[in-house]
């Protein structure tokens, strides 16, 4: 019998014998192929990439397009939103009956303006809102209300918001910003519509809004009537609110005192904010500027309201007051 | 150990490196096996592509549900994520700028959830325009024409000494600002702009604005009341955007001179100095212009 011979041969990978070194070699060779083949491979989209396991499938909000009736719902929700607004002052402002009388005029004011805007926004093809706009709401009325009551400190603030010192001057004051808000937003509203008959339908509103901010500037102050700013851009030369230009020969843009000094209405420190019936010229689209609560350093907490816009429409998929 | 012997271990040595091999072959090939079959799923995640509705459906799921409406509504009632949802379609959707490119069109009503592709293609209305019509011109010349009649009639006022104080001033801000609406008509209206008063309505009213300052105030709250109703009757009827803007940031301000004069007048119940009552004016019911 002859001993058989452990052959060296490595001719066929068959009959060879499979070292680990060389099981090693085979896995990375097809590591790196499948790596070649992955690089090589088209660049295709996916929108569902594959995913192992179960996960919801994210929102996806709806598209948001301003249309003739979002317009009106919006301007609806302002209009409840500024009742709010009148409630807060009537709750926390201390009225007199007189003030109060006026603030119910009001309201019962705008409840019109919503019935008529309601109907107008089912002429526009979109379905009635019924509520505040939450946005104004949650960014304007609750802050104002916060520096009416005073409110312990939270969040990354530092020292509690007091109450403040006068009520009844800050809830006067948010029943005029809201007035002019209205105002300026039906004003804003005119060139968004399509139609000429929405256009129209929409300042009709403004326009008794307006009459309303001017009466409720009046009666926080009647002597302010027209905008000290407006009769200097006017050129009137009226001596109890003008400055005489001194003439001069050489331009001294340095001077302090130079003729026609800027008159703002910029509130000065520790001066509360006045309100006139004619704040300007022209209707204007900038944002209501009010000032409320407690002095701090010698201001007051001032808030900006602006008129409502993409991030405050109420769009037609909002269904829920 | 004899020779014999060490045959039989010989063999039983190599019968057992024989039996490894065999187990090593296996193995090697069920792991290229898994290595081949993982190439293609390598490649898809490499590549991004591959992934058909299918096969995500299979495994993540509920690709269905994807636009669904009834999980939007709860944002909307908070308003927490308005901001997300403030897309403007830029084919049917409005700026609020008044430009006449990017416009409001009825015809996207309802076309929520659609595809943008789809909206886009729907979207057939045009934008209604900036400039003023050969329409709106007629329109606004008479606004223009009526707004320097009552500039006029405050100078006659002013000129004849009914106002004093502060009712003073406040009368010549509000004669300013009827001039300057006129102004900004005929840079609206171009060299077309009529840069004339109405002269029978100034005949008309040359009584009122010639009395006492209450008579006076009291005829001016009237017929800014009118200038109001009928610029809201103008911007009813206005076409393009530019004009309905102006007209409307004059009716605003004009609303308040009513208020305004009413208090000049003595009228101190709220509600009347509020009154809206004033009858638009038309462009039909004048000869000149």
């Amino acid at each position: 019998m002859t001993t058989p011979q452990m052959s060296n041969d490595p001719l066929p990978i068959a009959s060879h014998e499979l070292s680990r070194r060389g099981l090693l070699r085979v896995g990375g060779i097809t590591v790196a192929l499948a790596a070649l083949v992955a690089a090589c491979g088209g660049e295709a989209t996916d929108s569902n990439p594959a995913r192992v396991g179960e996960s919801p499938a994210p929102p996806v909000l709806p598209d948001g397009i301003v249309t003739d009736g979002v317009l009106f719902r919006t301007a609806t929700s302002i209009h409840f939103s500024i009742i709010d607004a009148h409630g807060i002052a009537k709750k926390l402002g201390k009225l007199t009956a007189a003030q109060a009388a006026i603030v119910d005029m009001f309201t019962a004011a705008s409840e019109a303006s919503i019935k008529d805007l309601q109907k107008w926004t089912a002429t526009a093809g979109s379905v009635a809102w019924t509520c505040a706009n939450p946005r104004l709401d949650r960014v304007i009325l609750t802050p104002i209300s916060d520096r009416i009551t005073g409110r312990r400190k939270k969040g990354s603030e530092e020292a509690d918001v007091p109450p403040s010192d006068d009520p009844n001057r800050d809830a006067m004051a948010l029943v005029h910003a809201g007035e002019s808000l209205l105002a300026a937003m039906h004003q804003s509203l005119v060139p968004q519509f399509s139609l000429p008959k929405y256009r129209a339908a929409s300042i009709i509103h403004g326009d008794t809004a307006a009459r309303r901010a001017a009466a409720i500037a009046h009666v926080i102050n009647p002597d302010n009537i027209v905008n000290p700013t407006t009769l200097l851009n006017a050129n009137l030369d009226v001596s109890t609110t003008t400055t005489e230009a001194a003439t001069t020969t050489t331009q001294n843009i340095a001077a302090n005192d130079a003729g026609g000094a800027t008159t703002t209405t910029a509130v000065a420190t520790g001066a509360i904010q006045q309100y006139y019936m004619v704040p300007s010229q022209f209707g204007t689209l900038s944002a209501v500027q009010l000032a409320v609560g407690a002095f701090s350093s010698g201001n007051q907490f001032t808030i900006n309201i602006e008129t409502p816009s993409l991030n405050s429409f109420i769009y037609d998929y909002q269904t829920d007051c | 150990m004899d020779t014999k012997e060490a045959a039989h271990i010989d063999a039983a040595e190599h019968s057992d490196t024989a039996g490894s091999t065999v187990r090593r072959r296996i193995l090697a090939a069920g792991l290229s096996a898994t290595a081949l079959s993982l190439v293609p799923v390598l490649a898809r995640r490499a590549g991004a592509s591959g992934g058909d509705a299918a096969t995500s459906a299979s495994l993540g799921g509920s690709s269905d549900t994807l636009g669904g409406t009834p999980s939007i509504a709860p944002n909307a009632s908070t308003g927490g994520s308005s901001d997300a949802g403030a897309t403007v379609n830029s084919n049917g959707g409005f700026n609020g700028t008044g430009d006449s490119t990017n416009a409001s069109s009825d015809v996207s009503i309802g076309a929520t959830g659609d595809s943008t592709a789809d909206t886009a293609a729907a979207t057939t209305t045009t934008a209604p325009p900036k400039r003023p019509t050969d329409e709106d011109v007629a329109l606004l010349s008479f606004a223009q024409s009526l707004e320097l009649t009552i500039r006029n009639l405050y100078d006659v006022a002013i000129d004849l000494g009914a106002f004093d104080g502060p009712s003073l001033e406040a009368v010549k801000a509000i004669r300013e600002a009827h001039e300057a609406y006129a102004q900004s008509l005929s840079g609206l209206l171009g060299r077309v702009a009529p840069n004339a008063a109405i002269d029978e309505l100034f005949t008309a009213m040359l009584a009122d604005f010639s009395g006492t300052a209450e008579k006076v105030a009291t005829a001016a709250q009237a017929l800014e009341n009118t200038a109001v109703a009928t610029h809201i009757d103008v911007v009813g009827a206005l076409v393009g955007i530019d004009g309905s803007a102006l007209i409307a940031s004059m009716i605003i301000v004009e609303a308040r001179h009513a208020t305004v004069l009413a208090t000049v007048a003595g009228v101190a119940e709220i509600a009347k100095q509020l009154t809206t009552a004033g009858k638009a004016l038309s462009p039909s019911d004048y000869s000149s212009k």
